[in-house]
């Protein structure tokens, strides 16, 4: 190279090889720690079948994709809820999570985790959705915006009536 | 090589070259995709594309930028930098491929237009954690873009080397933006320290070969050149210099190549005219000083490219005096003849001149 784009060439590499590094580094250094969202009881892990188990019907929530929606819940006192989510194929939410809300908004809604994909999923149920009426939202965290609620109503371990679709 | 428009000028080593990178890229994809499909929980085959054509277009991005720096500290690395330009467009379409699909998995579905969601959907400026990465993207995309469709002889004979070689020194810019892409992006979720790691050793690499190259460089810009009477400046001597080879040196601010040929001394400019290669590093073929390149070739004693071409070098007043040679640091116009200093084993000084 000619003397004046060498030059222009070291400038370019200088100024860079600090520039790179610092937003390198910085951009590590501000990452959130990952929401734990792996709160689920040990029984519920392996062998769910072996409790109370409630299978509430299919509904289509997300633009003609049925999601299966079951609960399964301990026998026996402490008792935990877990709501098991089954998408019959790719629900394509940007960035979807699920809370579980005693009313259709986010206000006082318990955020139960990440739902991406077909994969089935299983959260556990936050103890104040026993016995009361409450909504499972479906939230898409980049378009923010709610894409499916449904309503989820838990007597005591057991899961009553068939979810009703937004 | 003129000014019009040619097509570009396919040779077998050029489409082995281009087959070879075409079917690592195909192979690499392939395999990516194949490993995580493996996994117990893969992703979707859309979401393992874009990881992928992003990996591919990185990791391609950091081979074109250590080509540079390693064929300045080695020659057996000049083989790559023969068809660098092939591997930067490769890195562009990847690039490319890995925003469609981004924007159709991600902007598609709503209701804004895709092109400007990706611009505009997240506002959070005030947050580096929450950072707009995908517009450094589009930046870098439109960098690479611009360098691709730049890359035929065609733009370089029409905006000249200095300007062309200008703007594809934005690569460096367009990396800076990658880099700032990917860890305000994917690395501000990813849990697994792999992809950290290989992008901090890649990042080491790259900066580490840039700054061996110009610690070398540098030392024959600082050499510092004595005085030889009349104006001349003292190079180096005659033995200094291998047959058929070339002595660089900083001459007046801008370095000259001193070729050694069938008992002769040329002085010229060390820059060729095609891409700013250093002619200093070639040699004389079939009469000609050849850059080591691309192959460009001016005759060592005019500047000038042999027939039908028509690049042009500067040409530097030479003679040897006491077995040392001495270069006139005020150039001749390109391709002005200037008699070649001839030189003997007993050191007897003759005069070269433009005739």
């Amino acid at each position: 190279m000619i003397a004046s784009l060498r030059r222009r060439h070291f400038r370019i590499v200088s100024t860079l090889a600090v520039v790179i590094p610092v937003v390198f580094v910085a951009g590590l250094a501000v990452r959130s720690e990952p929401v734990e969202t792996d709160n689920l009881p040990t029984a519920f892990r392996d062998t769910p079948d072996t409790l109370n188990i409630t299978v509430l019907d299919t509904i289509e929530v997300v633009k003609g994709i049925s999601i299966g929606v079951r609960v399964s819940a301990d026998a026996l006192p402490p008792q935990h809820a877990v709501l098991e989510l089954t998408p019959e194929r790719d629900l394509r939410l940007a960035n979807g999570v699920a809370y579980w809300s005693p009313g259709r908004g986010l206000d006082d809604a318990f955020f139960l985790g990440s739902l991406q994909g077909s994969r089935t999923v299983r959260f556990q149920l936050p103890s104040v959705s026993l016995g009361q009426e409450g909504f499972i939202i479906l939230y898409s965290v980049a378009r923010r915006e709610v894409v499916a609620a449904f309503s989820l109503t838990l007597s005591g371990a057991m899961a009553e009536g068939a979810p009703r679709g937004s | 090589m003129g000014h019009n428009y040619g097509a570009v000028g396919w040779n077998r080593q050029k489409k082995v070259y281009d087959t070879v990178v075409a079917s690592g890229v195909v192979l690499y994809v392939a395999t990516f995709v194949g490993i995580n499909l493996t996994l117990s929980d893969p992703p979707t085959i859309e979401t393992l594309l874009i990881r992928a054509f992003a990996t591919a277009a990185l990791l391609l991005l950091h081979v074109v930028l250590c080509i540079g720096p390693l064929a300045r500290l080695d020659s057996r690395f000049l083989p790559l930098l023969y068809n660098r330009r092939h591997l930067g467009v490769m890195t562009f379409l990847l690039g490319l491929a890995h925003g469609v699909f981004a924007i159709v998995q991600f902007h598609v579905p709503g209701n804004v237009n895709p092109f400007v969601s990706v611009l505009v959907s997240n506002t959070r400026l005030d947050s580096l954690s929450q950072f707009p990465f995908q517009p450094l993207g589009v930046a870098a995309l439109a960098i690479l873009f611009l360098m691709a469709a730049t890359s035929h002889d065609f733009w370089l004979a029409n905006l000249t080397a200095p300007v062309w070689k200008a703007l594809h020194m934005m690569v460096y810019v367009a990396y800076a933006l990658l880099i700032a892409h990917v860890t305000l992006g994917v690395l501000q979720a990813e849990t697994n320290p792999f992809l950290t790691i290989i992008m901090g050793i890649g990042l080491v690499v790259v900066l580490t070969l840039h700054i061996l190259a110009a610690t070398k460089e540098r030392a024959v810009d600082q050499m510092a050149l004595a005085a030889g009477g009349e104006g001349f400046v003292d190079v180096c001597a005659v033995g200094d210099i291998p047959e058929k080879r070339a002595r660089v040196a900083n001459v007046g601010g801008e370095r000259v190549a001193v070729f050694r040929y069938d008992g002769k001394i040329s002085c010229v400019s060390n820059v060729c005219q095609h891409q700013n290669g250093p002619l200093g590093e070639g040699k004389i073929v079939d009469g000609y000083i050849t850059c080591p390149w691309h192959g460009y070739q001016y005759c060592p004693d005019t500047g000038a490219s042999p027939e039908p071409f028509t690049e042009r070098i500067p040409t530097f007043q030479v003679t040897v005096r006491n077995g040392r040679v001495l270069v006139d640091p005020q150039p001749n116009p390109p391709g002005t003849p200037v008699r070649p200093a001839t030189f003997d084993s007993d050191h007897a000084s003759q005069l070269g001149e433009s005739p």
